[in-house]
């Protein structure tokens, strides 16, 4: 209900912030406490781990995002470019000009002219005051307490992860957190007009802005959310793909030989995209990181890390199928995950799965994927450590103790100062006692691996 | 009948799970797991001000409020022998380290996303229901660290006009704060010990309270079986402190030898701390001298008194909230002759206020 509180304030235009961001801007006392607070939490988000940090990302970041701003900076505006560690597809502006781009939306978009677009967007919000606006609208500030509350409850699909929800929610003044949501239809509407018409000055493909809005709306996980509240499930998104269509065909009649840096944009982004994965596989969605796996082999079918990532992203799918079956997406598979997922931990949910019949088929199907990338890995480099160490962990499952720890020392071996040594040894430590011995594996890898049951 | 008695035993035992205070994991209560040394990870601390016009966020005092917290959580767990490190998962700590961050940050946001599920079938905490996995072992702690503390505090200061606004519509009249702590095997990742508190206690202002709130919150923490733990204020808080430095000179005479040396470059900031969590930083103490005509005349009882502990340890500062009038030169003089151990963190240095209370007996 709260919810479509959200939707209806959206869908409101509001004519009193269209006419004031027409003036030139002068900052109120309100205004100037808004910067504060906004100052005070950029600081802590970053303190709290929330940012990724990455020399090439960040400079890749920092270089198109200054590339995109006005030549003179608005006043109390410092731009800054940062990455947050957030599977959720969305992107976020503050109004003292620190722009975050969720990692989510960097594994989700395609190329820099994609990019670009949100940035742009972004960066228009910014120029044109669009937060402290809001802010001084007591009337929105009331409803946007109920947007935090609705956002916080949201779960699966909000723009946010709902921890990081609540921690904005806990720091900021509420309608900063609601911009963050999206913004009035208008003024969503205004910045993206800015936003063509900076990315045409810059020579990208408006197409790509466009095509890039598209993906947004539909992931490999399934969307449990009953209603859209965030931008990146916006429902005017529809709306948003085909006026910039129309611009773009306006503005660029002949769009041969526009920018849209596919290259650069996977160079610099890859690591970042992995580090995404890792982070939807530890939050429950192994679906997602599937997707990311496979794009990254088939933009790199070379490297032994997408196989390592494939492999760990198939583990980690337990009795899931890799694309959401059709039960699932059908509105009482939504409402039963929707149940469950409230009565139960990720790690129950697993278990539950595996109950039924057809969980078991599938856990296998997944192992054998997840056993087979991992050996793609070691073909490719048989010196790959987390290739042994993602092996270790299926013959763990499987109760293989022997062959678990093979491959646990191996990894060892390859890998002795990486950051989970202590994890893996105690799991090494429990299956030396708890198989009392050292078992002999029961195949060797010249014979060709086991098959893990 | 029966089925009137089942409907009544569901509900109260559904009330009754609700209401749980803290629970704790049947391996700890059965003496299996045993906790000693315990790490705490960064606080999660917010603060409101609700007034008629809505909720703003007090950011400034959000970080004001975390010191204060975590020094008395720690001297509450200390009076039960526990030893709680603060420094080695502080944000300072892991600054250095993206991928420690990242471990940390993560950890939150598992237990985070439990939490809800914690609080409502906190009765799961004792079969071992909820874990946040081995990933704890991801953190850089030596093997020593027996576990892991989450807190989770969110309080809410209501204006002047809001709480009379309560009165007339029967909403909330006091200022709140709710406090969520959570006990982590540091080697499995289990939670093995859940407790909340729910206060109409101001966070900031009313440390007594506080105090006194995490003290119940612990209550059902198995003894250790060690004596309480004095508390080594330089050695645990301030990493730029030497353990060699000496009190200043201004420090009088018998004072016990501090490890922490003021900072002298950073100006003074002053919190508010319980009587339980200064206690240990008390090094003179001056009896009072009973007045004649108040024994004479059989006044006793106990004066309260509001102090400032000056950065040197001094007391800057009395003011009297309550006592006999007779008693209280006596109290005022007594107390400002105490002095404590100069609380510096990370080179900062304190300014504490606190209560304290003067007794006056008659008799043996």
């Amino acid at each position: 209900m709260r919810a479509q509180g959200k939707n209806n304030l959206s869908d409101r235009p509001d004519k009193l912030t269209a006419e004031q961001a027409q003036l030139p801007f002068q900052f109120t006392k309100v205004d100037l406490e808004l910067l504060h607070q906004v100052d005070q939490f950029d600081k802590y988000i970053q303190e709290q781990g929330w940012v990724y940090s990455d020399p090439r990302i960040d400079q890749y970041l920092e270089n198109l995002g200054r590339s995109l701003v006005p030549a003179e900076t608005p006043e109390n505006v410092k731009w800054h470019f940062r990455v947050l560690r957030d599977v959720e597809v969305n992107a976020i502006s503050l109004p003292n000009g620190s722009v975050y781009v969720n990692s989510g939306l960097l594994a989700r978009m395609e190329n820099e002219a994609q990019l670009a677009g949100v940035l742009a967007h972004e960066i228009a919000h910014v120029v044109n005051r669009h937060a402290y606006l809001e802010n001084r609208s007591a009337r929105k500030k009331m409803v946007a307490i109920d947007i935090i509350v609705a956002a916080a409850s949201a779960g699966y699909s909000a723009g946010l992860s709902p921890a990081i929800t609540t921690a904005m929610g806990n720091l900021l003044p509420m309608i900063v957190v609601e911009t963050m949501f999206g913004y009035s239809r208008e003024l969503e509407h205004g910045a993206d007009v800015a936003a063509v018409e900076n990315l045409s000055r810059h020579g990208y493909d408006l197409r790509e802005f466009a095509r890039g809005m598209d993906p947004l709306r539909n992931g490999p996980e399934v969307d449990l959310a009953k209603e859209p509240v965030f931008w990146a499930s916006h429902p005017k998104l529809v709306s948003r793909v085909k006026y910039v269509t129309e611009m773009a065909a306006k503005l660029q009649p002949n769009p041969a030989g526009l920018q849209v840096n596919e290259a650069a944009y996977r160079s610099a982004t890859v690591n970042v995209i992995r580090h995404d994965a890792q982070l939807a596989m530890l939050f429950g969605r192994p679906r997602t990181a599937v997707a990311i796996a496979q794009r990254l082999i088939e933009e790199e079918p070379n490297n032994p890390e997408n196989y390592v990532l494939l492999g760990d992203a198939y583990r980690s799918l337990g009795a899931r199928t890799p694309v959401p079956t059709e039960e699932e997406l059908s509105d009482e598979g939504k409402n039963a995950a929707r149940k469950r997922l409230h009565h139960m931990t990720l790690a129950e949910y697993d278990k539950a799965l595996l109950k039924e019949p057809r969980g078991v088929q599938r856990c296998q199907a997944n192992v054998d994927r997840a056993q087979e990338a991992f050996q793609k890995a070691l073909n490719l480099d048989p010196q790959n450590a987390t290739a042994h160490r993602g092996l270790g962990l299926l013959f763990e499952r499987a109760n293989a103790p022997a062959e678990a720890i093979a491959q646990f020392e191996k990894y060892l071996e390859l890998s002795p100062s990486a950051k989970d040594v202590r994890q893996i040894r105690m799991r090494l430590d429990k299956l030396k006692s708890s198989s009392g011995s050292h078992l002999p594996p029961q195949q060797s890898q010249a014979e060709g691996p086991a098959r893990i049951r | 009948m029966k089925i009137k008695l089942a409907i009544a035993t569901t509900v109260t035992l559904a009330c009754a799970t609700l209401l749980l205070a803290q629970v704790q994991h049947r391996e700890l209560k059965s003496g299996k797991k045993q906790i000693r040394t315990i790490v705490l990870m960064p606080m999660e601390v917010s603060l409101t001000k609700k007034g008629l016009k809505g909720t703003e966020p007090l950011t400034d005092q959000e970080l004001d409020a975390e010191l204060p917290l975590s020094l008395e959580i720690d001297a509450v767990l200390r009076n039960l022998g526990y030893q709680l490190d603060m420094q080695s998962l502080s944000l300072a700590a892991l600054a250095k380290d993206p991928d420690e961050r990242y471990a940390v940050d993560d950890l939150q946001k598992s237990f985070d996303a439990q939490l809800q599920l914690v609080e409502h079938k906190s009765k799961g905490v004792r079969k071992g229901r909820f874990t946040l996995g081995d990933d704890v072992l991801k953190l850089p702690l030596s093997d020593k660290v027996d576990a892991l503390l989450f807190v989770r505090a969110r309080a809410q200061t209501l204006t002047e006009n809001k709480k009379t606004f309560g009165w007339f519509v029967a909403g909330s009249r006091y200022d709140s704060t709710a406090m969520d702590f959570g006990f982590v095997d540091a080697k499995t990742g289990d939670i093995l010990y859940f407790a909340k508190s729910r206060l109409e206690a101001n966070l900031v202002l009313d440390p007594e309270e506080i105090s006194s709130g995490i003290t119940k919150a612990f209550a059902d923490l198995p003894r250790t079986g060690s004596s309480p733990l004095r508390a080594q204020r330089g050695m645990a808080l301030s990493s730029n402190a030497s353990p060699a430095s000496a009190v200043e000179s201004s420090t009088p005479s018998g004072a016990l030898p501090s490890t922490a040396s003021p900072g002298s470059g950073s100006p003074t900031r002053r919190i508010r701390l319980s009587s339980t969590a200064i206690r240990d930083l008390l090094i003179r103490k001056v009896a009072p001298e009973y007045p004649e005509i108040a024994r004479s005349n059989s006044v006793h009882g106990d004066v309260v008194m509001e102090i400032v502990i000056d950065r040197n340890g001094r007391v800057a500062d009395v003011t009297v909230l309550s006592g006999p009038m007779q008693l209280i030169p006596a109290a005022t003089s007594s107390v400002k002759q105490w002095s404590y151990c100069p609380l510096t963190i990370n080179g900062q240095a304190y300014e504490i206020e606190t209560q304290v209370v003067e007794t006056f007996k008659i008799g043996p």
